[in-house]
């Protein structure tokens, strides 16, 4: 057979490990079997104070009495004279919390409280004192020397809880309580420990409404059917259904407030969404619109300008200096083109001009006469008569000087080529920087659109930031993870082995009750089948029925009836938790007139003997039947026998 | 000197009577002679001069001619600035005349007033001077071409008009008149080139 870690592994489709670490994380309590049961006793209970009546003088009181195993009765002729003290004070000492149905002037009269009695093998002695009713202060000791001391109600109930739960071996049960008024699936998950199970420790005249316990309360019947039933796996059950309806409580609860909060913001960013729908409308249209510039556009363009505006101012720097470069060459080439030409003049001029013969004195016009011409001849002037020199040849120079024209003019051409391309560039940067005063007159004329697209456009930006960062701290809806299939899984499989556990158990339970019933006078009982849901179906004179509708009588003899079947069942298999205690108040109550209370105790008596394990003590008004009954030293009373104490 | 034969043979007139017996021309005054040597020396003058004579329905050719002298930047290569003196732009020729009156190219007789100051100098080109001016074309053409072609454009500007007239006519030009006395005559190029632009301008 497989372990149950592997069963559930298997159903949920995870690995054992994986499923056992989330049986663990989540509190799975893997309870194949419970503990065998510990018996419960009480043997003494001893109480004093001060008896202060109405009308009447106060006078001291101090109880003793002392327990054996099986049937002891406190009886008293008169309703409200103690008898139930008796059951309250142990169910006080027991629990460490203070019975509601102590009435509020016997708890006032009474100082301190001591009860004794034995868990298993262990002796135990409670002790405490009262102040105006309440718990003051007290102790716990027990025979293994453990022992604690307490000091109010909560401390009380603490030790008590911790006390029993350890000793009887019971683990507490977590339980959905559901939440008052709330929908389904709301509410919170909470623990039976041990003054919830105390009731099943209890059978109350007064309270016959369901088959075990008092109330209806927490399913607290059928928790205590399947604790004091001791069914395997039923922890495990109760567990694993707990968690489960806390896992999906708290799953529905993250997806209805996530559900909430984005309702909640849907509706709060609706003019969000509805202006940003609106913006992009525009948008689009201004974008289609004739002669549009989208905004990075036109500051590309004014960018453009810019740029080819600071283009043309380089192009005419560089053009102006081509010029004035162009100008000095042409000044240059200029003066020697000047000069070249002047010496071909002279290169013309001068010896012909030496060749003419002078006829006159050029200062006063007189004709130069016959002996001057004659100098000539002897190679000097006939004017003023000085030596002529031949004239130097101007060729060479002419030729000097002509190179330096070329090369002059050779520079201008250059220059001039210089000049042209930096016109060509100026030409250009100025085209460019028209064309881009252009495109900058097409953003100034769709100044008013584009001022208005770069408004939407940071607009825009800006809701859409806000939608965006409503989305980002939204409630996000519960992960689903694997821990609900493993614990689905991890309940499915308890229900299993629990309910194969309970097959038998629950029939042997019913033949019990029909047995133990009978002898409680309720003759027409045919068959009793209990159910894990602590209901009771039966058949009753041939006629199905159930606990509900049977009356107070047969409901208290039913009840009685399921405690005894329960122990005699535990008995028999070997298995039960009940630890054998067994508290009845007025059964034969103002409701129970058909009720044979007589017949009730003698078999109460008899079950006693059958059960070594067994101890009832029973409060009953009916003193003639209990001292028809029971010997002396099984009765508790008053020394008139109308008065417990 | 080439200068001034040339303006001697092309811009002198007929000879008149009481001039050397065989002279080919006539400078009546230095003072033309200045005028006619002024337009030489500053062609973008001449070019002004040129459009003004058009304008005033003198001639069809002066702007086409005008054009020609700045496209052929002759203001810039031809240029010989004159200075300007108390009556004008004025240079002194003598050592340029000296060579020519020595070897009788040219003929010069100053009117002597009673105080003894000239009057007036009239010159004329004799006819050793005019084969003179044929030998230096015939020498190199290229050269002398343009100073016979120039004196003989400034010829139809200058007509008969006498020196004192030519002298009014340039004094016109604003940059002439208002330089002041012993400095360079300015250039107006980029004058006569605008006005030509703005005729351009007009006509297109």
């Amino acid at each position: 057979m497989s372990s149950f870690s592997e069963v559930v592994a298997m159903c949920a489709d995870a690995t054992p490990e994986r499923a056992g670490q989330v049986m663990d994380e989540m509190g799975i309590v893997l309870q194949p079997q419970p503990a065998a049961p510990v018996p419960l006793k009480i043997t003494r209970i001893a109480f004093s104070g001060t008896k202060a009546p109405s009308g009447a003088d106060p006078e001291p009181f101090d109880v003793d009495y002392s327990f054996e195993d099986g049937l002891t009765a406190v009886t008293s002729e008169k309703n409200l004279v103690g008898k139930s003290t008796i059951l309250w004070l142990i169910r006080w000492a027991l629990t460490g919390r203070r019975p509601a149905d102590l009435a509020d002037d016997v708890r006032e009269w009474i100082e301190e409280v001591t009860v004794e009695g034995v868990v298993g093998t262990e002796c135990f002695v409670v002790h405490w004192t009262l102040r105006d009713g309440a718990t003051h202060d007290g102790s716990l000791t027990t025979s293994d020397g453990a022992g604690s001391s307490f000091s109010g109600q909560p401390g009380f109930a603490e030790a008590m809880g911790a006390f029993m739960l350890d000793r009887l071996r019971l683990s507490p049960t977590p339980w959905w309580k559901s939440q008052r008024g709330g929908s389904a699936g709301e509410g919170a998950v909470s623990v039976h420990g041990w003054p919830s199970y105390f009731p099943a420790l209890l059978v109350r005249g007064d309270q016959v409404g369901v088959l075990l316990g008092e109330n209806f309360e927490g399913g607290q019947a059928v928790t205590l059917l399947q604790v004091f039933l001791g069914l395997p796996w039923a922890l495990t059950h109760q567990s694993a259904s707990t968690v489960l309806k806390d896992l999906s409580h708290k799953q529905e609860a993250a997806n209805r407030r996530a559900r909430d909060d984005a309702k909640a913001r849907d509706t709060v960013l609706k003019p969000t969404r509805d202006r940003l729908a609106a913006v992009t409308r525009e948008l689009s249209s201004l974008a289609s619109s004739p002669g549009a510039v989208s905004p990075d556009d036109a500051d590309a363009r004014v960018q453009a300008f810019a740029t080819s505006a600071a283009a043309v101012a380089t192009a005419a720097e560089q053009l102006a200096q081509a010029q004035q470069d162009l100008e000095v060459a042409r000044a240059d080439a200029d003066e020697l083109t000047k000069q070249l030409s002047a010496l071909r003049e002279d290169a013309v001029i001068v010896p012909l001009i030496g060749r003419v013969r002078p006829v006159a004195c050029p200062r006063c016009t007189t004709e130069i006469a016959e002996e001057r011409r004659a100098e000539e001849k002897s190679g000097n002037c006939m004017v003023c008569v000085v030596r002529i020199e031949a004239p130097e040849s101007e060729a060479a120079a002419i030729d000097e000087e002509a190179g330096l024209a070329k090369a002059a003019q050779g520079a201008v051409e250059t220059t001039i080529a210089a000049y042209a391309a930096a016109k060509a560039v100026h030409a250009a940067a100025v085209a460019a920087n028209e064309e881009a005063r252009s495109n900058v007159d097409a953003v100034s004329k769709a100044a008013e659109t584009t001022a208005r697209t770069r408004a939407l456009q940071i607009e825009r930006a800006r809701l859409e930031g806000r939608v965006e960062q409503a989305g980002t701290v939204a409630l996000p809806p519960a992960e689903e993870d694997d821990r609900q299939a493993v614990i689905a899984c991890a309940r499915a499989e308890a229900e299993r082995r629990r309910a194969e556990g309970a097959k038998n158990l629950l029939e042997e339970l019913g033949k019990e009750i029909v047995y133990v019933a009978h002898r409680f006078g309720f003759s027409q009982l045919e068959d009793a089948s209990p159910k894990l849901n602590a209901s009771l179906a039966m058949r009753v004179a041939g006629k199905d029925s159930n606990f509900g509708r049977r009356s107070p009588g047969e409901k208290l003899r039913l009840k009685l009836a399921m405690v005894i079947a329960l122990l005699r069942v535990g008995e028999r298999l070997g298995i039960g938790r009940h630890p054998g205690l067994l508290l009845v108040d007025s059964p034969g109550g103002e409701e129970m007139v058909e009720l044979d209370v007589g017949n009730v105790l003698k078999e109460l008596d008899d079950l006693c003997k059958e059960l070594p394990h067994l101890q009832v003590v029973c409060a009953t008004a009916r003193a003639d039947d209990v001292r028809a009954l029971l010997p002396d030293e099984r009765i508790i009373h008053g020394p008139d026998w109308i008065e417990v104490w | 000197m080439a200068r001034v034969v040339f303006l001697l043979r092309f811009c002198g007139l007929e000879p008149a009577n009481g001039a050397p017996v065989g002279a080919v021309t006539e400078m009546r005054s230095g003072q033309r002679l200045q005028a006619v040597d002024f337009w030489m020396r500053n062609p973008d003058y001449l070019a002004d001069a040129l459009i003004d004579d058009e304008e005033a329905d003198g001639r069809a050719d002066g702007v086409a001619l005008a054009k020609q002298i700045l496209a052929d930047r002759e203001p810039q290569l031809r240029r010989l600035p004159m200075t300007k003196w108390r009556f004008g732009a004025w240079e002194e020729l003598s050592d340029v005349l000296a060579p020519l009156l020595l070897g009788g190219l040219v003929v010069h007789q100053p009117t002597v007033r009673g105080d003894r100051t000239v009057a007036e100098h009239d010159y004329w080109l004799m006819p050793e001077g005019r084969d003179f001016i044929d030998t230096l074309l015939a020498a190199e053409p290229k050269t002398f071409g343009w100073y016979r072609d120039r004196a003989e454009l400034i010829a139809t500007v200058a007509k008969d008009t006498g020196g004192s007239a030519l002298k009014a006519r340039q004094y016109k030009r604003i940059e002439y008149a208002s330089t002041a006395g012993m400095a360079l005559i300015p250039p107006i190029t980029d004058a006569v080139q605008t006005r030509l632009e703005s005729i351009e301008a007009a006509a297109a």
